[in-house]
């Protein structure tokens, strides 16, 4: 399923002392299964753009085509159901929406919704909780008396559950503690394995530079690069300007090149780069 | 007095049975600036709640500024220490931030006449002279959180605690925040205590405390735990990304210093370079 969003904008509060462009103009095609950063200072329009992708908004002009859907300012799309359920999204801190009395009630909901049985979404649930990472055990448990890396696995396993082709995450690791934040980035990676389009809003570079292909930069409600990893990582003065930092590998093999060495800019993990280092110090 | 705080056999259990602190003892000296390390769960904020009185120990004996901490000198505690929260929106309570930095101020009966002076004193030390009169809402994660740290330089404490008040924050917010406290540091009367996860943060402390399931792993200079790869991948911390390459080459046989410092790594490597 790619996305493609045509001349896209949206005006918060139209016609009023509020009015806000948050998005203006937006051309933009996501490849499917790409696993795609959106950066950009907070304030941006980053958490509008992603909205729009399961018509939680709707464009205040263009429109928005996934797959055989159309969202369109005139066109909210009838089955807008089946677009949910195609097009997951996470919101920032997904534990605070958990609402039911236990772990598997919560993680059910969703699969109902969509028309399982109860068995199915019994089913579902058991699966996915391994998926995150949890047991069986849990399931009986109260959401409410998780921790909150693990409440956030559960809310993440309530999406998943829908078996989404789209994956959507607005700062998924924000506030956990370093354990908890790799686990989840690399449950990330191990969807985007199975073959899922992962659209990721982030403030960590670093996490762009380890698991991104493409990355989409918002500046002032407008997408003003969408390129690869390695493509914008190298235009170091652009980040720059918009406040954003270099990821901590990429600046290290600048400033050494800078002083004569030649590794490969574009590496993303400390095993490659631990040994292009070596290569050349031992010649 | 050589201690700002002194924590002496410290428990603390909010179920009972599960020792959430479980009897620790440590030494804060005045001016230093002291980072808490551990993975969620392990009891850093538990034990600021237990410093500032909103939580109420089991046992053992906390002593803040000269004061031993127990209800008849609770507010003097208080008065000792401020603190930071980690979520930047539910700390407000003023229409502005003006009204904000006033509202210690106003608690502390301090002359309307002084506190003119006081807000716009440590306004400009945090950088937000520029919107006394904004409301706090319509500010940054960053600017929320250095008007936070603003009202409570203002009432003179000998402490503040940042509660990962850095940790909602984008990497500008997060910035703004981290060099706020480094010009703090400079300033020597104040004594900080940052519970984190940022170990490259955690770099500038003078110490670090270790925690783990409401024990303490360890406390030492910052420099010494930092450069412990063992015992930080035993706690499932991040190591020092500095550290990794050192600790990567000397394995392919080279020899290079340990050092937590990127500067000082890219140094390092051009002379091994060179000499090439």
């Amino acid at each position: 399923m790619s996305i493609t969003f045509e001349n896209v904008s949206h005006v918060y509060g139209v016609d009023t002392p509020f009015e806000f462009h948050a998005l203006k103009n937006v051309q933009l095609n996501i490849k499917n299964h790409s696993f795609t950063a959106i950066i950009g200072q907070t304030g941006s329009g980053k958490s509008t753009l992603i909205q729009h992708i399961n018509a939680l908004l709707l464009p205040t002009q263009g429109s928005i085509k996934i797959d055989d859907y159309l969202i369109s300012v005139t066109n909210k799309p009838e089955k807008l159901k089946q677009l949910r359920q195609k097009a997951g999204l996470v919101f920032q801190f997904p534990e605070y929406q958990l609402f039911e009395e236990t772990i598997e009630k919560d993680i059910m909901f969703g699969p109902l919704n969509f028309g399982k049985t109860e068995q199915e979404a019994k089913e579902i649930a058991r699966s996915m909780i391994k998926i995150v990472g949890l047991d069986e055990s849990y399931l009986d448990k109260s959401p409410f008396d998780l921790s909150g890396g693990q409440k956030r696995r559960v809310a993440i396993a309530g999406i998943l559950a829908m078996n989404p082709d789209i994956l959507i995450l607005d700062e998924p690791t924000a506030g956990l503690d370093p354990q908890g934040t790799k686990d989840m980035m690399n449950l990330f990676k191990s969807i985007h394995e199975s073959g899922k389009t992962i659209i990721i809003v982030t403030h960590d570079m670093n996490h762009v530079l380890e698991y991104c292909d493409d990355v989409i930069v918002m500046n002032h409600g407008e997408v003003e690069r969408h390129d690869t990893v390695t493509q914008i990582f190298q235009d170091s003065e652009y980040l720059n300007q918009l406040g954003i930092d270099l990821p901590m590998m990429t600046r290290f093999i600048l400033d050494l090149n800078e002083q004569g060495y030649h590794i490969d800019p574009s590496i993303n993990c400390i095993e490659d780069l631990i040994e292009a280092i070596g290569g050349e110090i031992n010649g | 007095m050589d201690h700002m705080i002194e924590v002496k056999n410290l428990s603390f259990e909010y179920d009972e049975g599960l020792h959430t602190i479980d009897n620790i003892s440590f030494n804060i000296d005045k001016g230093n600036y002291v980072a808490i390390l551990g993975h969620n769960g392990s009891g850093k904020s538990t034990i600021a709640k237990l410093l500032i009185g909103l939580l109420e120990k089991k046992s053992g004996d906390i002593i803040v500024n000269g004061y031993e901490l127990n209800m008849e000198n609770l507010y003097k505690v208080r008065e000792s220490i401020g603190i930071v929260f980690q979520n930047p929106d539910n700390q407000f309570i003023g229409a502005t931030v003006r009204d904000d930095i006033a509202f210690g101020l106003e608690n502390m009966c301090i002359p309307h006449e002084q506190m003119d002076d006081l807000i716009s004193t440590y306004a400009k030390k945090v950088h937000m002279e520029d919107f006394l009169n904004h409301e706090p809402t319509k500010l940054s994660g960053g600017q929320k959180q250095r008007v936070a740290i603003a009202g409570i330089l203002a009432m003179s404490p000998s402490i503040i605690i940042l509660d990962e008040a850095t940790s909602m924050l984008d990497p500008i917010g997060r910035r703004e925040i981290n060099t706020l406290v480094r010009e703090l540091k400079k300033e020597k009367d104040m004594t900080i205590i940052s519970i984190t996860h940022d170990i490259e943060e955690a770099k500038y402390a003078d110490q670090i405390i270790l925690l783990n399931k409401g024990k303490i792993v360890k406390t030492d200079r910052a420099k010494d735990i930092l450069s412990d790869i063992d015992l930080l991948s035993q706690l499932k911390l991040d190591i020092p990304f500095a550290l990794k390459i050192t600790n990567g080459l000397k394995e392919k046989g080279i020899s290079i210093k340990n050092t937590l410092d990127n500067k000082d790594l890219e140094q390092q490597l051009c002379q091994l370079r060179s000499k090439m």
